[in-house]
């Protein structure tokens, strides 16, 4: 053992270069919070990496505020350590993660340090170096949105789809089932035969350590942990973290992104990772705006979501979808953070309090959430099913004050009033469940076309169940596989499954 | 008034620079300190006078060489960075043996010539092995 420490070290000794060379070099007059103020340095270039040489060891900073005089810093590691004196050095380096397809299933810190005690996550030489921040792609580089992205939940596959390439926000108040949405997407990418499988980042900014590990529990309880990666800077870490940890999650999706894989990076949740900038920035005594808010911080989400793009077939085809995540309080949505994110973004799934209690899990507000992609991220299938189920749950919305008086109207808004009972309880899906999308089109399409409407709204999910049941069982070959396969609903489907709905309704 | 350490320094070295004799400047000084009591602003004391430093020193193009080394330098050692010195920059020589050999040279407390010995041996332990 000592034998190959010592061939190690003569090793080290023997390939060491003496250089020594004329470095630029500051001081440290100011340390605290996280924040050091260095005098010197009069070349550093924004965002450049600082090493400050403590008593104890080498510390990173990152560069941000380059005033006339002075550099102001934000500590990346310990920065109690930092003494006032303390020499730094320039490395003429961005920040940057090793990232590569080892990552998968591993927990690491934004700086891509392993927190899941596995080990190290590359053997010497084996990873890429990706900046944390980067350029996004130009316009010319992309392509339109035009493959799904499923999640899995009836609401939001028929009425508010998402595409790869696509930024769909995820916003509502705190316990409405924003996370819940996240995991059921990233279970259902297994899910979904036929279809390339994306990568799944999940970005944890600020949360409590219980709930992250909970998260990685449930993904790997649901065989999703070995096509995730998680990126952990938890509510225990600094606010160097919090901020950095969106730009880590991003840069690993770029990866995949470029070598022509999907890629889909849920970041949760970007109020926290406002707040981070906020406190960053008044430490740095950068000029406050709106709720103390720097004036920059449109520009930081911004040029976040903006690297998620489809790329052409010329750069290789690759998706990076963007999944944020932001808190409401009291459901006001006009707030500064969350109209700042919902302007970037191209749509967002909006989860309300009210309709949680009610029972409507998962609780999406239908007409105040929109997908701008669209259709063109749905299967011909699902486009044709499900093309009028916002107007009929809209025209329900209308008539739902007549409920109590139901026996005063008359025939027509009475049907018009069950079948809206009858959509709102089959679109209802429990936690953890994500439904593969062929199996949505069964459910929708009997739902739409009147099959429940005789049906006691709480018989409806042992229907539902039956109803999928008999045609996995019975009718695999010739109509779960067709639709799984091309996702095209044919006229011959079509009519077998209407004999298959007909069958178990009838029963 | 609050007057921050920047500006004392400036304010102070443009009176200081127009001044015709010695007396005059010394009268500056007394004034500064004067000035400094007065808004109690003595912590800042040793700070203002480390960047009318660093003003004069920019203004004036004669820089403030640090040579420090593990033991003190030979003759013909110290003759060899003397050669390489301008005769208007101010050198301190401060021996430190934490640096166990070689010479750290620092130039304004903005540039930075390490060779010593103690450095040397912390990169080797920080390669990778």
């Amino acid at each position: 053992m000592s034998y190959e420490i010592i061939e190690k070290l003569k090793q080290a000794i023997g390939q060491y270069e003496d250089t020594e060379k004329l470095e630029e070099i500051g001081r440290v007059i100011e340390s605290g919070d996280g924040i050091v103020k260095i005098y010197g340095l009069k070349n550093v270039k924004s965002q450049e990496v600082l090493s400050i040489e403590t008593a104890e060891n080498k510390i990173d900073a990152l560069a941000l505020n380059l005033e006339e005089d002075s550099v102001g810093a934000l500590v990346l590691g310990d920065h109690i350590t930092v003494r006032s004196g303390d020499i730094v050095r320039r490395t003429n380096r961005l920040l940057s993660i090793d990232v590569g397809k080892s990552l998968l299933g591993r927990v690491v810190s934004p700086f891509g340090r392993p927190l899941d005690g596995k080990g190290p996550v590359f053997a010497e030489g084996k990873s890429t170096q990706y900046f944390l921040e980067n350029d996004a792609p130009s316009v010319l580089d992309r392509e339109p949105v035009n493959t799904p992205l499923h999640t899995g939940i009836k609401t939001i596959d028929s009425m508010i789809p998402i595409g790869r390439g696509q930024r769909e926000l995820i916003i509502g108040d705190r316990q409405t089932g924003k996370t819940a949405i996240a995991i059921d997407t990233i279970i259902n990418q297994h899910l979904d035969a036929y279809r390339k499988m994306p990568i799944c980042i999940y970005v944890a900014i600020g949360q409590k350590e219980s709930k992250i590990a909970k998260t990685i529990e449930t993904l790997k309880n649901f065989g999703a942990l070995e096509y995730t990666i998680i990126v952990s800077a938890p509510a225990s870490s600094s606010a160097a973290l919090w901020y950095l940890a969106p730009y880590a999650g991003c840069a690993i999706g770029e990866y995949f992104r470029d070598r022509g894989e999907d890629a889909v990076v849920i970041y949760d949740d970007l109020s926290k990772h406002a707040w981070a900038y906020r406190q960053i920035s008044l430490l740095l005594r950068r000029p406050p705006g709106r709720e103390a808010y720097p004036g920059d911080i449109f520009y930081l989400h911004s040029r976040l979501l903006e690297r998620a793009a489809k790329l052409s077939k010329e750069k290789g085809g690759g998706s990076l979808t963007a999944l944020p995540i932001v808190e409401t309080q009291l459901g006001d949505v006009t707030a500064y953070i969350p109209t700042n994110i919902i302007s970037i973004t191209d749509g967002q799934i909006y989860l309300e309090s009210d309709l949680f209690y009610q029972g409507i899990r998962p609780a999406v507000n239908v007409g105040l959430s929109v997908s701008r992609v669209g259709s063109k991220a749905q299967t011909s299938a699902m486009k044709r099913i499900a093309g009028k189920l916002r107007l009929e749950l809209a025209q329900f919305r209308e008539l739902q004050a007549f409920i109590q008086f139901a026996s005063d109207v008359d025939d027509t808004t009475k049907k018009k009033i069950k079948r809206g009972q009858v959509i709102t309880e089959a679109l209802k899906q429990p936690d953890l469940s994500p439904m593969p999308f062929e199996k949505q089109l069964i459910i929708l399409y009997a739902m739409l076309n009147n099959y429940f409407d005789d049906i006691d709204t709480l018989e409806l999910p042992a229907i539902q169940a039956k109803l999928i049941e008999n045609v996995e069982k019975l009718h695999n070959m010739e109509i779960m596989e067709p639709l799984r396969k091309t996702g095209i609903l044919t006229k011959e489907i079509e009519e077998k499954l209407k004999i298959a709905i007909t069958k178990v309704v009838a029963k | 008034m609050n007057c921050n350490i920047k500006i004392y320094a400036i304010a102070f070295c443009e009176a200081a620079m127009s001044a015709k004799s010695k007396s005059d400047v010394d009268r500056c000084i007394k004034n500064l300190l004067v000035l400094v009591e007065a808004n109690r602003d003595q912590k800042k004391l040793k700070d203002i006078f480390s960047s009318v430093e660093k003003i004069i020193s920019r203004k004036t193009g004669h820089r403030k060489i640090t040579i420090e080394s593990a033991r003190q330098l030979s003759h013909a050692n110290e003759k060899r960075i003397k050669s390489l010195i301008k005769p208007t920059d101010r050198v301190e020589k401060k021996i430190d043996s934490r640096l166990i050999a070689g010479v750290k040279i620092n130039i304004d407390d903005e540039f930075q010539l390490d060779g010593s010995f103690a450095t040397k041996i912390k990169n080797i332990l920080n390669l990778p092995c």
